[in-house]
């Protein structure tokens, strides 16, 4: 069976070989027992990405015209317009799934839209009241039921979008039962999707949040929670295993790093009952961290190197903009940023042996 | 089981199914205070007052039996109705104001069908709440006040609905030609706000 390549990939093997062919490195009929083995794929991501941004285009527009005039419809008429909606748009991408894969995946995407779409002009006409934290809860769990009946990865990532929405808009709620269930959903859609890279990382960026969450729900003084998280960071990066462990250890640098910058700010520190004076604290801290990013650099690991640059632009812009000249401040300041990314890219150049 | 979750009609039906159920377990607290809720009496008053600038204002108020101590704010109230109501979980009230030609109040209504016109008008109505904050003890109580409008000029329609008590809200909505303003206290509720803009 051909393995199927990108059309670029395709030309890129084939130019190699052709040039080796040239060169007299390989013949001709090996280049084409080669290049037996794989074949161009027909374009479809393009036509994917077409079909499902016309499905979103007509399924915005016709919800549109209906909230327009939602209040001049009757409750019922509302309730099954939505219906109809939701249940024509799943059908047809149900039909069309043997003959035209792509546009009924574009469809399913249009369904999940209609789904949440429903969830709120449901609340708004029937005067129900939910806070929109659980209209997202909900929204989740139909993108969780939709993806794993047909097993779409895109709608998986979409529910952790939603679980990540249903946090960020909950103010104190009590939302550890719907935590607790979505993350066993997640966990087990790992599993199902064959310990995706993408889907790692997602959920392992959600969790983050939950615990971050969790931690403000029961009043934890905040630069404890920087410090809790910035231990959880640098755990999955230096927890060895064989799950996806670079996904693991670009969430735990990221989620090191940027924990790092918020206690690098003395007030922080301030702010815990025995620390009256933070400047101390917070510059030790930072020598640390930065000493130890850099040590990760010299593991050939890019977002370290990223992390490091970020401490150097905090530091500047907190230490000369106060009595800096502006435009020199600028001028400067344009300077050790342009500089840092082009080290940055350079790390990044195939051959230089950086990983993220 | 899951075999028969490969045949896409089954997949349909499953998945169809399960969104319904989902938007079903989102209704039912509402729809269950709406079938089994009890009646329960509210009494009130309606008032107008004249605010800065000679613009004309209305409030209304609506509040609980037994009646809570509502700080007064606003100066010159004008009383120019009482009206008691029993008002019933299974079908709201709506209350109307009634503007005269310079747009002063000149008679608030009560009656249990929308209006057909385009009247300003209150929708009072009892949803589902945790519990009452005064008895800490199951609710009885108004927990939505919703406001339609529709706009002579534009024959738009608006809508606004609140139901937060956690703390004071202050909501501000525009239209070409009225700006209304909702306040909503915890509990014991309730100042509803009308200013000609």
């Amino acid at each position: 069976m051909k393995e199927t390549l990108s059309r670029k990939q395709y030309h890129t093997v084939d130019k190699v070989l052709s040039d080796s062919v040239d060169r007299g490195i390989l013949e001709e009929t090996k280049k084409k027992d080669v290049l037996a083995y794989y074949e161009p794929s027909e374009g479809l991501d393009f036509i994917k990405v077409l079909v499902t941004i016309g499905a979103i285009l007509i399924g915005l527009g016709i919800l549109l015209i209906i909230v327009g005039n939602w209040t001049a419809i009757p409750p019922l008429g509302q309730l099954l317009i939505l219906m109809a909606l939701l249940g024509g748009s799943m059908a047809s991408s149900v039909a069309l799934k043997k003959d035209k894969p792509i546009t009924a995946y574009a469809l399913l995407y249009l369904s999940l839209l209609i789904f949440g779409a429903s969830l709120f002009l449901i609340n708004i006409g029937f005067n129900f009241n939910i806070e929109s934290n659980t209209l997202f809860f909900i929204w989740s769990l139909g993108a969780l039921v939709l993806s794993s009946v047909h097993k779409d990865l895109l709608l998986f990532i979409a529910a952790h979008v939603l679980a990540l929405i249903f946090v960020l808009t909950s103010f104190n709620d009590f939302i550890f039962i719907q935590l607790v269930l979505l993350m066993a959903a997640f966990f087990g859609g790992n599993y199902y999707f064959n310990y995706h890279k993408v889907i790692t990382f997602g959920t392992l960026s959600l969790l983050i949040t939950y615990i971050i969450y969790t931690l403000q729900y029961f009043d934890v003084n905040y630069t404890i929670i920087s410090l809790s998280i910035l231990v959880i960071g640098l755990l999955l990066t230096h927890i060895k295993h064989s799950l996806n462990f670079n996904v693991f250890r670009l969430v735990g640098l990221l989620t090191a790093g940027i924990s790092a910058i918020v206690l690098s700010f003395p007030s922080n520190w301030e702010s815990l009952s025995m620390i009256n004076e933070g400047q101390l604290l917070s510059t030790s801290f930072s020598i640390v961290f930065v000493v130890y990013a850099l040590y990760m650099t010299s593991l050939k690991l890019i977002v370290p190197l990223i992390i490091v640059a970020a401490f150097i632009v905090r530091y500047y812009f907190d230490t000369f903009f106060d009595f800096m000249p502006r435009a020199l401040f600028f001028i400067v300041g344009g300077i050790i940023v342009l500089g840092l990314g082009f080290m940055i890219e350079k790390a990044r150049q195939k051959g230089s042996g950086f990983d993220v | 089981m899951f075999k028969h979750l490969k045949k896409p009609k089954n997949q349909f039906l499953v998945s169809y199914l399960v969104l319904i159920i989902l938007i079903g377990v989102l209704a039912l607290p509402a729809l269950t205070i709406r079938t089994f809720g009890e009646e329960i009496e509210v009494t009130g008053k309606a008032y107008g007052y004249q605010g800065e600038g000679g613009s004309i204002s209305f409030e209304l108020r609506i509040q609980e039996v037994p009646l809570g101590d509502i700080s007064d704010t606003i100066s010159e109230q004008i009383e120019t109705e009482d009206y008691r109501v029993r008002l019933n979980p299974k079908s709201p009230y709506y209350l109307w104001l009634e503007l005269d030609e310079a747009n002063h109040v000149s008679g608030t209504y009560l009656s249990d069908s929308r209006p057909g016109d385009d009247r300003l008008y209150l929708e009072v109505h009892q949803v589902f709440s945790n519990y009452d904050y005064e008895s800490d003890g199951p609710a009885r109580t108004i927990t939505g006040v919703t406001v339609h409008f529709q706009d002579n000029q534009t024959n738009n329609q608006y809508y606004m609905s609140d139901t937060e008590f956690e703390s004071l809200n202050f909501m501000r909505y525009e239209t070409n030609n009225l700006i209304f303003t909702i306040k909503i206290y915890r509990g014991e509720f309730q100042v509803i706000g009308v200013r000609k803009g």
